[in-house]
C-alpha cells in the first residue's frame, strides 16, 4: 500500500539534501576569509571555471577520464544488490553479473590499449 | 520490510545464437586485434567480422522452417518474420565489410569499425525478433549507438562528424518519442509485450487516450528510424558525412529492421486498431514520396542523392505497412531484400569511384565512365535501373507486388501516388546512366587507383542477384512468403 | 528426347549470344562456321527428336515439356505461362524444315556474303532467326508462339534492312515490319479471348476444351479464328496482308531463301494446320482461308508473268505457292498443306539459291533481261535450277496435285473453286516458271551478261554450290514421300494423328495429275516457244495490255494502301504532331516539368543544415501525427 512507497520518498528526500548540503557547507565551512570573493563565490570550487568559458581551452583528457570513470561506476551500483540478493538469484545472477563484469573488462582493455587512460 | 520474489526466466540459447556470435566476435577483436599492428588488424577484422556474419546465418537458416515460437518470458519472439531480416541484416553486414576492404583509409581504425559493425548487427538482430517494447527500445540504442559512433569513425572528415552529430541529436529525439510512446502504451494497457497488448486491447482493459497517444510517439519513432518523411531530416546529412560502407549498411540494415519493427508492433500489438494508424502510415507513406523524390532531384552529390532516394522507398515500404495483409508483408519482404542488395551494391559502386577521386563523388563524375570500367558500369545501370523500378530487374517486381498488395487492400491511393512517384523517380536515377555513356568526356590525364577485385566482383555479383531475381522472383517470393506467413495468418 | 528437344530449340540462341559476346574477337570466316555448325547440330538434334518420334505408338506421339513456370504460381488465379514445348508430328516435321533447310542456307551465306564487313552480325542475325522460327514450331502455348512469332518478324526486319547504308532496304524492312504487327495484334487480341475463357494458352488444353468452349459456328469461334486467320495472312503474304514480301527481295539473296520462301512465311500455314480445331469451328472462315488462298495464288501467278527481277519472279511465285497451301488447309486438307509446304521449302530454297548464284557471279544484277545465255557458263547451275522449276511446275513431287486432289474429293463449293483455281494457276505455273529458265539460262547472252561474266568465273565456291546440291537432291527424295495413287502415303498417314487430312481415290489422283501436270506443260511449251521470236512476244503482251497493265501495278494494292492507309495516317500523325504533341501533350509535360521542379527546389532547400530547424519538423510531425490520433479518438 502507501507504505510500500514510503521508501521512495526517504530516497527522494536524501537525494534532495545531499546537493543543497553541499551547496550550503561551501559557505558554512568557509574558515579562511570572511569576504566572499574570488573563487568562493562560484558553486563548486573544483572542475572547470563556470565563468571562464570563452576565456581558454581545456583539456579534453578530462572528460575522457570523467566519463570512464562513470561507466565503471555504473558497476557498483549493480554489484551491491547482487550480494546482497545472491542468494536468491543464484547461479543465473551470478552468470549475469559475469558477463557484465566481462563486457566491461574488454572496454576496460580497449580503452588502456588505446592509451585514453594517459593524461595528455 | 519488502521482500523480493526474484524469478528467473530459462535461457534459450539458440534463440540468441546470433547476437552471442556477433557480440563475442566484437569482443575477441576489441581486446585481441587491439594488440596488432595496424597493418595486421585491418585483415583481421575483416576475417573475424565476415566470419562472424556468416557464423551468425546458421541459426537464421537452421529455425527457417520451425514453428513461430517465444524465447525469454514472451519477450522475444522467433519467427522466420525475424529470421528473415536477421538474414538481410547479415548479409548486408558482410557486403560493408567487403565494401570497407576496398577504403584503405579506414584502416587505421579497422578493429573499430569491424566491432561497431558487429555490435550494431547484434542489436538489429535482437530488434528483429523482439516481442516486447522494452526489449525493442535496448536493441535499438545498442544498434543506434554503435552507428552514431560508426557515422564519425573517420573522425579527420569534417562531415563524418557533422553527419553523426546531427544524427544523435535527432536520433535522440526519436528515441524518446519511441521510449515515451513505449511508457504510455504501458500505463495504458500494462503490458510490454505484443501480443499481450493486443490481448489487453481486446478486452477493453486499455485507457483510450493515454494508449492513442502512445501509439502516434512509437510511430514517431518508428518513421525516424525508418527514414520517414517529416521525420527525416538527419538523413541526408547522416548519409552523406558517413564512410560509404557505414551509409550502405545504413541504409540497408537499419531501414531493414524498422520496417520489421513496424509490421511487428503495429500489426501484432494494435493490429485490431489498424482502422486508425492504417490512414497515419499512409499519410508518412505519401510525405515520404514526396519529399524523397521531389528533393533528390536537385542534388550534385551522388550519395546524397540516394540517401534521398532512401526516403522515397520508405514511402513503398510503409505503403507495405499501411495495408498489413499477408501478401502486403510478402511484398515488404522482397522489396527489402532487393532494396538492400541495390543499395549496398551502389553505395560500394559509390565507394569504389571516391577512391578513384579521392574525394565526394558527384552525378558529372560518372560521366564517360562506361568507356573505362564497362563492367561496373554496366552495374550501375542495373542499379539504378532497379531503384528506378524499371523490368527486369528485381525493383520492378518489388514495386509491382507492392502495388498489387495495396489494390488488393483496399489502399489504391497509395498505388497511385507510388506510380507517380516512381515517375519522379526515373528524373534522378536515370541521370547516371545517361552520364555513364557520356561520349564527350576527355578521359581524364590522372592515373587512377583501380578496385580491390574483391569489391568489383561483389559489385558485380550483386547486379547480376538483382537482374536474376527480377527474371526470376520465385525462389525468393517463396521465401517472403514463408516469412510473412510466420507473422500473419492470413 | 526432352533434352535433344530443348537444345534443339536453345542450340541458335546460344549461337547468337556467343556472336554477339565476341564481337570483333572472332575473326568472320570463324564466325560464319560456327553459324553453321550451329544450325547444322541444332538439324541433328531435331532429326534425332524425329525418329525417336518415329519408334513410338501412333497415337502417343505427342509431348509436352514444361522446361520452366514463372512466378504467379503462388496465386491460383493467375495466368500461368509456363515454358513449354509441344513435341508431336506437325512440330517435328516443321522443326526438320526450318533447321535442315536452314542449315544448308546459312552454310550457303558463306560463299555469299564472304567479304562483307558486317558479315559475323548477318550470321549473328540468321541464329537468331532459325531460333525465333524454331520457337514458333515448338511453342507449347500461344503466349510463347507469340513471343516467337513476333522474333521471327524483329530477325526478318533486321535482315531485310540488313543493308541499311541504302534507302530501299530500309523502307522495305519498314513496310515488312508495319504489316507484320497488324497481324500480331489480331493474334494478341485472340490470346486475350482465350485467356478470358479459358484461363490458360496451353494448346492442349485450349483445343480439347474449345469445342465446349466455343460451340461450332459462334461468334467468339468466328472471332477467334478470324483473328488468327489475321496474323496467318500478314506472316505468309496473303492478299490483303501481301504487299511487303516483293519489297523484302531487297534483303541479302540467302535471306530471301530462309526467310521468304522456305521457313517464316509458311509459318501462316502452320498456324493454321496447328490451330485447325478453331478453325474447324468457325467452318465460314475456312472457307474464307480457301478462298484468300486461290485469290493469291492467281494474282500472283499473274503479276509474276510480267516482273523483270529475277527475285521478285520468285517471290510472287513463293505467294502463289503458298495460296495453295492456304487452299489445302481452307479444305481441310491439312496433312497436303503441309506437305506442299515440306517440297516448297526445298524447291523454292533451291531456286533462290541458284538465283542468288546468278546474280553473285554478274555483280548483282537482278534483272533477267540482261542475262541470257547462261546455260553455256554455268551448266551445274542450270541443271539444279530445272530441278526447281520442274517441281515448281509441279511435276515431282507431286503435292500440289495432292492438295487439287484432296479439293476435288472433299467438295463443296470451297472444294470446286480450290480445284478450278489451283488448275488455273498451275498454267500460269508452268508459264511464269519456264519464262525465267528461257530469259536467264538460253538465248543471246545480254552486253552486260558478256562484260560481267569472266571466263572460268561462272559457278560458285563449293560452299554455295554444294548447299544448293543438297537441296536439289532433296526436292527429289523428298517428292517418294506421299506420291499418291495408292503408292506411298508416309506423310499424310505420319501427320493424320495431328493435322486432318483428305485421302482421294485412285481415279481423282489421275484425273486431277494428268490436269495439273497437262496445263502446266502446255504453259511451259508454249512459253518456251514464244520467246524465240521477240516479236511474239511483243505481239501477245499488246493483245493482253490491259491485263499486263494492270499486272505491273500489281493491281494496285500498294497505291490502294499509300491512299486509304499511308496519307491518312500521315495527315493524322502531322495534326496530331501540331495539335496534340507540342500544345497538348508538350504543354502538359512542360507543366508537370515545371511545377516538379520548383516543388523539388523548395523541398531541398527546405533541408537547411540546421539541428534546431530539424528538430522542430521532428516535432511539428509528431504533432500532426498526435493531433491526427486524438482526433480519430473523438475526444
Amino acid at each position: 500500500m502507501l507504505g510500500d512507497w514510503a521508501a521512495v520518498l526517504v530516497f527522494a528526500v536524501i537525494a534532495m539534501a545531499i546537493p543543497l548540503s553541499l551547496l550550503f557547507a561551501t559557505f558554512a565551512l568557509d574558515t579562511r576569509s570572511k569576504r566572499r570573493a574570488g573563487d568562493k563565490r562560484i558553486p563548486f570550487e573544483s572542475g572547470v571555471s563556470a565563468n571562464e568559458f570563452h576565456a581558454h581551452r581545456f583539456t579534453i583528457s578530462y572528460y575522457l577520464t570523467a566519463m570512464l570513470f562513470i561507466v565503471f561506476d555504473i558497476e557498483i551500483v549493480f554489484l551491491y544488490p547482487l550480494a546482497l540478493r545472491m542468494h536468491a538469484l543464484g547461479m543465473f545472477g551470478f552468470a549475469e553479473m559475469a558477463v557484465f563484469i566481462v563486457l566491461l573488462a574488454v572496454a576496460y582493455v580497449y580503452v588502456w590499449r588505446k592509451g585514453a587512460l594517459e593524461w595528455r | 520490510m519488502i521482500t523480493l520474489t526474484v524469478t528467473t526466466v530459462p535461457v534459450s540459447w539458440s534463440a540468441i545464437a546470433p547476437e552471442i556470435v556477433l557480440l563475442s566476435c566484437a569482443c575477441v577483436l576489441l581486446t585481441c586485434a587491439i594488440f596488432l599492428p595496424a597493418r595486421l588488424a585491418h585483415p583481421v577484422g575483416a576475417a573475424v567480422a565476415a566470419g562472424a556474419f556468416a557464423a551468425a546465418m546458421v541459426a537464421p537458416i537452421a529455425q527457417w522452417h520451425d514453428a513461430p515460437r517465444t524465447a525469454f518470458d514472451d519477450t522475444l519472439r522467433i519467427d522466420a518474420f525475424g529470421n528473415g531480416a536477421r538474414l538481410l541484416i547479415f548479409a548486408a553486414g558482410l557486403l560493408a565489410v567487403v565494401v570497407a576492404w576496398g577504403m584503405p583509409h579506414l584502416f587505421d581504425r579497422a578493429v573499430e569499425y569491424h566491432a561497431l559493425l558487429l555490435a550494431a548487427a547484434a542489436g538489429m538482430s535482437l530488434l528483429a525478433v523482439s516481442n516486447s517494447l522494452v526489449i525493442a527500445f535496448i536493441a535499438l540504442e545498442l544498434f543506434s549507438i554503435a552507428l552514431y559512433v560508426l557515422v564519425a569513425i573517420d573522425v579527420d572528415a569534417l562531415p563524418g562528424l557533422e553527419g553523426a552529430l546531427k544524427y544523435l541529436i535527432v536520433g535522440s529525439v526519436g528515441a524518446a518519442f519511441l521510449l515515451y510512446g513505449s511508457a504510455l502504451v504501458y500505463g495504458a494497457t500494462g503490458q510490454f509485450e505484443f501480443d499481450l497488448i493486443a490481448q489487453s486491447i481486446r478486452h477493453g482493459d486499455a485507457h483510450g487516450g493515454v494508449l492513442l497517444l502512445g501509439v502516434a510517439m512509437i510511430i514517431v519513432g518508428l518513421g525516424f528510424k525508418a527514414n520517414s518523411a517529416p521525420f527525416h531530416m538527419w538523413t541526408p546529412d547522416a548519409y552523406e558525412g558517413a564512410p560509404t560502407p557505414v551509409t550502405a549498411f545504413m541504409s540497408a540494415a537499419t531501414k531493414t529492421v524498422a520496417l520489421v519493427l513496424a509490421f511487428r508492433v503495429l500489426v501484432a500489438a494494435f493490429g485490431e486498431d489498424s482502422a486508425i494508424w492504417q490512414d497515419a502510415v499512409g499519410a508518412l507513406a505519401v510525405a515520404s514520396f514526396a519529399v524523397g523524390n521531389l528533393a533528390a532531384l536537385r542534388q550534385a552529390n551522388v550519395k546524397r542523392m540516394l540517401a534521398y532516394s532512401t526516403i522515397g522507398h520508405t514511402g513503398f515500404l510503409f505503403t507495405a505497412v499501411a495495408v498489413h495483409t499477408q501478401a502486403a508483408a510478402r511484398a515488404m519482404f522482397y522489396y527489402l531484400a532487393i532494396y538492400s542488395l541495390m543499395n549496398i551494391g551502389a553505395f560500394a559502386l559509390v565507394a569504389i569511384r571516391e577512391r578513384e577521386l579521392g574525394r565526394p563523388v558527384l552525378i558529372d563524375d560518372f560521366r564517360g565512365y562506361a568507356y573505362r570500367r564497362p563492367l561496373l558500369a554496366l552495374s550501375m545501370v542495373v542499379f539504378m535501373l532497379s531503384l528506378a523500378g524499371l523490368p527486369p530487374m528485381g525493383g520492378f517486381i518489388a514495386k509491382i507486388t507492392i502495388w498489387s498488395s495495396a489494390v488488393d487492400g483496399g489502399q489504391t491511393y497509395l498505388a497511385i501516388v507510388g506510380v507517380a512517384a516512381t515517375l519522379v523517380g526515373l528524373g534522378y536515377y536515370l541521370k547516371i546512366p545517361f552520364a555513364l555513356v557520356d561520349r564527350d568526356v576527355p578521359i581524364p590525364e590522372s592515373p587512377y587507383r583501380p578496385a580491390f577485385a574483391v569489391t568489383s566482383a561483389t559489385v558485380l555479383a550483386t547486379a547480376v542477384a538483382v537482374m536474376v531475381l527480377g527474371i526470376i522472383p520465385g525462389p525468393l517470393l517463396d521465401l517472403a512468403q514463408t516469412a510473412s506467413a510466420s507473422l500473419i495468418g492470413r | 528426347m526432352e533434352t535433344l528437344s530443348w537444345v534443339c530449340l536453345f542450340l541458335p540462341l546460344a549461337g547468337v549470344v556467343v556472336l554477339a559476346l565476341a564481337g570483333n574477337r572472332i575473326g568472320r570466316e570463324p564466325a560464319s562456321w560456327l553459324a553453321t555448325a550451329i544450325a547444322f547440330a541444332s538439324f541433328i538434334c531435331g532429326a534425332a527428336v524425329f525418329f525417336s518420334i518415329l519408334g513410338e505408338g501412333e497415337s502417343a506421339r505427342s509431348h509436352v515439356y514444361t522446361l520452366y513456370t514463372w512466378a504467379g504460381a503462388h496465386n491460383v488465379h493467375v495466368l500461368r505461362v509456363p515454358l513449354s514445348i509441344q513435341i508431336d508430328q506437325l512440330s517435328v516435321v516443321e522443326m526438320l524444315v526450318v533447321s535442315g533447310v536452314g542449315a544448308l542456307i546459312v552454310m550457303y551465306s558463306i560463299g555469299y556474303m564472304h567479304g562483307d564487313p558486317k558479315q559475323r552480325r548477318f550470321f549473328a542475325y540468321m541464329n537468331l532467326f532459325l531460333f525465333s522460327m524454331l520457337l514458333v514450331v515448338m511453342a507449347g502455348n500461344f503466349v510463347l508462339l507469340l513471343a516467337g512469332w513476333g522474333l521471327v518478324g524483329l530477325s526478318s526486319y533486321l535482315l531485310i534492312g540488313f543493308w541499311h547504308e541504302q534507302e530501299a532496304p530500309v523502307a522495305a524492312a519498314k513496310k515488312a515490319f508495319v504489316m507484320n504487327a497488324i497481324g500480331d495484334v489480331g493474334i494478341a487480341i485472340a490470346i486475350f479471348l482465350m485467356v478470358r475463357d479459358f484461363g490458360t494458352t496451353d494448346y492442349h488444353e485450349v483445343f480439347t476444351r474449345a469445342h465446349d468452349v466455343w460451340p461450332k459456328g459462334s461468334a467468339n469461334a468466328n472471332w477467334v479464328a478470324l483473328l488468327l486467320l489475321a496474323g496467318a495472312v500478314a506472316k505468309s503474304a496473303q492478299i490483303p496482308l501481301h504487299t511487303w514480301l516483293p519489297d523484302a527481295m531487297e534483303g541479302p539473296t540467302p535471306v530471301s531463301a530462309l526467310i521468304h520462301a522456305a521457313t517464316m512465311v509458311t509459318a501462316g500455314v502452320y498456324l493454321i494446320a496447328r490451330c485447325h480445331v478453331l478453325f474447324a469451328n468457325a467452318p465460314n472462315v475456312r472457307t474464307l482461308v480457301a478462298v484468300i488462298g486461290v485469290a493469291t495464288l492467281l494474282m500472283a501467278g499473274v503479276i509474276a508473268l510480267v516482273q523483270t527481277d529475277i527475285k521478285r519472279i520468285i517471290a510472287y511465285s513463293t505467294m502463289s505457292q503458298i495460296g495453295y497451301m492456304f487452299a489445302a488447309v481452307g479444305v481441310a486438307d491439312d496433312s497436303a498443306g503441309m506437305f506442299h509446304l515440306l517440297t516448297h521449302a526445298f524447291f523454292k530454297a533451291l531456286l533462290f539459291l541458284g538465283a542468288g548464284i546468278v546474280i553473285h557471279a554478274l555483280a548483282n544484277e537482278q534483272d533477267v533481261r540482261r542475262m541470257g545465255g547462261l546455260s553455256k557458263v554455268m551448266p551445274r547451275t542450270t541443271m539444279l535450277m530445272w530441278v526447281g522449276t520442274i517441281a515448281l511446275i509441279g511435276f515431282w513431287p507431286m503435292s500440289k496435285d495432292e492438295i487439287l486432289e484432296g479439293a476435288l474429293h472433299g467438295g463443296g463449293t470451297a472444294g470446286w473453286i480450290v480445284y478450278v483455281g489451283g488448275l488455273v494457276g498451275a498454267a500460269f505455273t508452268g508459264i511464269y516458271a519456264t519464262r525465267l529458265m528461257r530469259l536467264v539460262f538460253y538465248g543471246e547472252m545480254s552486253g552486260y551478261a558478256k562484260e560481267h561474266l569472266h571466263t572460268g568465273h561462272g559457278e560458285a565456291p563449293w560452299t554455295m554450290f554444294l548447299p544448293v546440291a543438297a537441296l536439289a537432291a532433296g526436292a527429289v527424295l523428298v517428292g517418294f514421300l506421299s506420291v499418291g495413287f495408292g503408292i506411298t502415303n508416309f506423310f499424310g498417314d505420319f501427320l493424320a494423328q495431328s493435322a486432318p487430312t483428305i485421302e482421294a481415290t485412285v481415279p481423282q489422283d489421275i484425273l486431277t495429275t494428268a490436269l495439273a501436270w497437262g496445263l502446266g506443260g502446255a504453259g511451259a511449251l508454249y512459253v518456251w516457244r514464244l520467246y524465240d521470236d521477240p516479236a511474239r512476244v511483243a505481239a501477245v503482251r499488246s493483245r493482253f495490255q490491259t491485263m499486263a497493265t494492270i499486272a505491273e501495278a500489281k493491281f494496285g494494292w500498294d497505291e490502294l494502301y499509300y491512299n486509304i492507309g499511308y496519307r491518312p495516317a500521315v495527315w493524322l500523325a502531322v495534326t496530331f504532331d501540331s495539335i496534340g504533341e507540342r500544345w497538348i501533350i508538350g504543354g502538359s509535360l512542360w507543366l508537370a516539368r515545371t511545377t516538379v521542379a520548383t516543388v523539388a527546389r523548395a523541398t531541398a532547400l527546405a533541408q537547411s543544415g540546421i539541428v534546431r530547424q530539424y528538430v522542430t519538423v521532428l516535432a511539428g510531425g509528431a504533432a500532426l501525427v498526435a493531433v491526427f490520433f486524438l482526433g480519430k479518438a473523438n475526444l
